[in-house]
């Protein structure tokens, strides 16, 4: 493996993992409240949830990179100071998050709602608080549906390229994932590159994807349990 | 004294509306219905579990719900022991983790809360159990840890759905007891589901009898389930009295001034336990039958001859027992034939091994035993 690969490889992983720390805890807890709690405007909320699911990366991109221009909301002028945002790793991780928080939020959702809301109440009638309810009945319950939700989370933040390219640019050692490495690649024409990267992806993908199966698909339960 | 349980409430179900008012001062108050009468709506009413009650529930002087002054207590305020009919134990734990969860909200030490859970565990018979995880238990295993969770949660109001439900016969007869118990030491009020007439006299003071949502009938536990039963072809008396004599296949139990002969069992001398005996199993005589295999034959006087869905059912008080019923069911024919009207002497006949035992003193024993 060259030198650029290992960087793209590297980076790739990193913004993945950062991506999934930073919308982890939000994404579960609008799981969690679209599950169990009724309140006005929830289908709005729902609706504002999924969105990022539909809308082209790149048009997600573009309003970050609105946002955090210059002269955008959050932008330098705003606030005062450079934020360091736009072509930067951080970015790189941000267009992941808001790319992948409706993936996590969604499925943790899922999770919650697999849950015997019974159990909640009977924790309750015990003498339980709503916050240790949540911590040692709810979580740990839904655990497997909530890992398998940052599972997809990071899944998603792998293979992110449209609004990755549009915050974070395209530096390679910087801001370049393998999806980024792979699209130059193509457009410098060293299709044998390419080709390499796409190998190293795959074997990546795999690798998750056979981890999540192994760990939380059906029957992992009685593999786990059996002595 | 067990602080007066107020009821009074109205919730929208899917196809009636629950309507049940009533006070009651008594120990274990019966909810008595069909299923599908309401009767676990009812108690999850009371729990707070569900939406939409309107009404006003208090225990004592604590108020849990009330509509006219805004007040709704969240479920952890109730302070309420609810035993469900799935047991509902938290599948994640152990059974002794969730004794201990339910134990965090009594105000006792640490060590007394241990000893605590260490006497249900004992009482219940979970001392195998309390490594194992709740999947992996039997239903009746189940029923007893929720009860034993229930118990050590140290509630203001005990709510059992139907705990005896998905239990065979010979549990029940071991836990009923352990119910009676809680029943006599507790001093807070149960409510008690169930469709089993038996183990409403065995348990209750009172009952209230639902039928749609709406409340039937409410009163002492067997004269209630006795009126309302009117309409159903068999009743089963329940009866509690002393071993007083064991022989080599019946034992004699003393229920009060006349003496019953029942199958023997493990029963031993100076125990206290509980019997059913089917309206059907008794015959009315009018004269002492001479020659008889059947072990029993009561001296008894006609309380009341009511009309029933098999013919009649004729309300006996044997004699020198005063209070002590026993209802016979026979066909119009037999009526009609011997006469049966309200006060004649009969002589109630009936086999001792149609007694069955409802709640065997094994449990009892040993409870006693240690105290």
């Amino acid at each position: 493996m060259d030198a650029a690969t290992l960087d793209a490889l590297r980076i790739t992983l990193l913004v993945a993992l950062g991506a999934t720390l930073l919308v982890g805890l939000p994404a579960i807890a609008v799981g969690f409240a679209l599950a169990r709690w009724r309140f006005p405007g929830k289908g709005v909320v729902e609706t504002l949830v999924a969105l990022p699911l539909v809308l082209p990366p790149t048009a997600i991109g573009y309003l970050l990179l609105s946002l955090f221009a210059r002269d955008g909301w959050l932008g330098p002028a705003q606030l005062g100071f450079d934020p360091g945002v736009l072509f930067t790793a951080r970015g790189a991780v941000l267009a992941s998050a808001v790319v992948c928080f409706p993936l996590v939020a969604r499925s943790a959702r899922a999770a919650f709602e697999s849950v015997d809301p019974r159990l909640e109440r009977m924790a309750q009638s015990l003498g339980a608080s709503p916050l240790r309810t949540l911590a040692t009945v709810s979580v740990p319950l839904a655990r497997r549906g909530l890992a398998a939700a940052l599972a997809l989370g990071f899944g998603r933040a792998l293979g992110e390229f449209g609004a990755t390219v549009i915050v974070a640019g395209n530096i390679p050692g910087r801001t370049q994932t393998l999806a980024l490495a792979i699209f130059n690649d193509i457009q410098a024409g060293d299709h044998e590159h390419a080709l390499r990267l796409v190998g190293w992806t795959t074997l990546l993908a795999f690798a998750l994807l056979w981890s999540i199966e192994r760990w939380l698909g059906p029957g992992a339960r009685a593999r786990n349990t059996t002595p | 004294m067990t602080p007066r349980l107020q009821i009074a409430l109205e919730l929208q179900l899917a196809e009636f509306a629950l309507r049940v008012r009533f006070e009651s001062d008594a120990r274990c108050v019966g909810i008595f219905g069909p299923s599908g009468c309401g009767k676990t709506s009812l108690l999850e009413a009371i729990a707070g579990w569900r939406d939409g009650i309107r009404g006003r529930i208090a225990v004592g002087e604590r108020v849990l719900h009330d509509d006219a002054r805004g007040l709704r207590l969240s479920l952890r305020e109730r302070g309420i022991g609810y035993v469900p009919q799935d047991a509902l134990l938290f599948p994640h734990w152990s059974v002794l983790r969730n004794l201990q969860e339910a134990a965090r909200r009594s105000a006792a030490g640490e060590r007394e809360r241990a000893a605590e859970i260490a006497r249900a565990v004992e009482v219940l018979g979970l001392a195998q159990l309390t490594a194992r995880a709740p999947d992996t238990l039997s239903g009746g295993e189940r029923q007893r840890v929720a009860l034993a969770r229930a118990l050590v949660s140290r509630p203001a109001l005990f709510l059992f759905d139907e705990p005896l439900g998905g239990v065979d016969l010979e549990l029940r007869r071991r836990i009923l007891p352990w119910l009676r118990r809680i029943r006599d030491m507790a001093s807070v009020p149960i409510v008690f589901v169930s469709h089993d007439p038996a183990e409403v006299q065995v348990l209750c003071d009172e009952v209230v009898v639902l039928e749609r949502g709406e409340l039937r009938a409410h009163g002492p536990a067997g004269a209630t389930l006795r009126a309302w039963h009117s309409r159903s072809e068999r009743f089963e008396n329940v009866f509690e009295g002393l071993v007083v004599e064991v022989g080599a296949s019946t034992a004699r139990v003393d229920v009060g001034g006349a003496c019953v002969q029942v199958a023997r069992g493990s029963l031993r001398i100076g125990e206290r336990a509980c019997f059913a005996l089917d309206s059907d199993d008794v015959l009315l005589a009018l004269d002492p039958p001479r020659g008889l295999s059947a072990r029993n034959g009561l001296n008894a006087r006609v309380k009341a001859v009511t009309a029933c869905a098999g013919g009649s059912r004729v309300d006996l008080e044997l004699e020198g027992c005063a209070g002590v019923l026993l209802s016979a069911t026979l066909s119009s024919e037999a009526v009609a034939q011997l006469s049966i009207t309200t006060g004649r002497a009969v002589v109630a006949v009936f086999k001792s091994s149609s007694c069955g035992l409802l709640a065997s003193p094994d449990v009892a024993r040993s409870i006693a035993s240690r105290d």
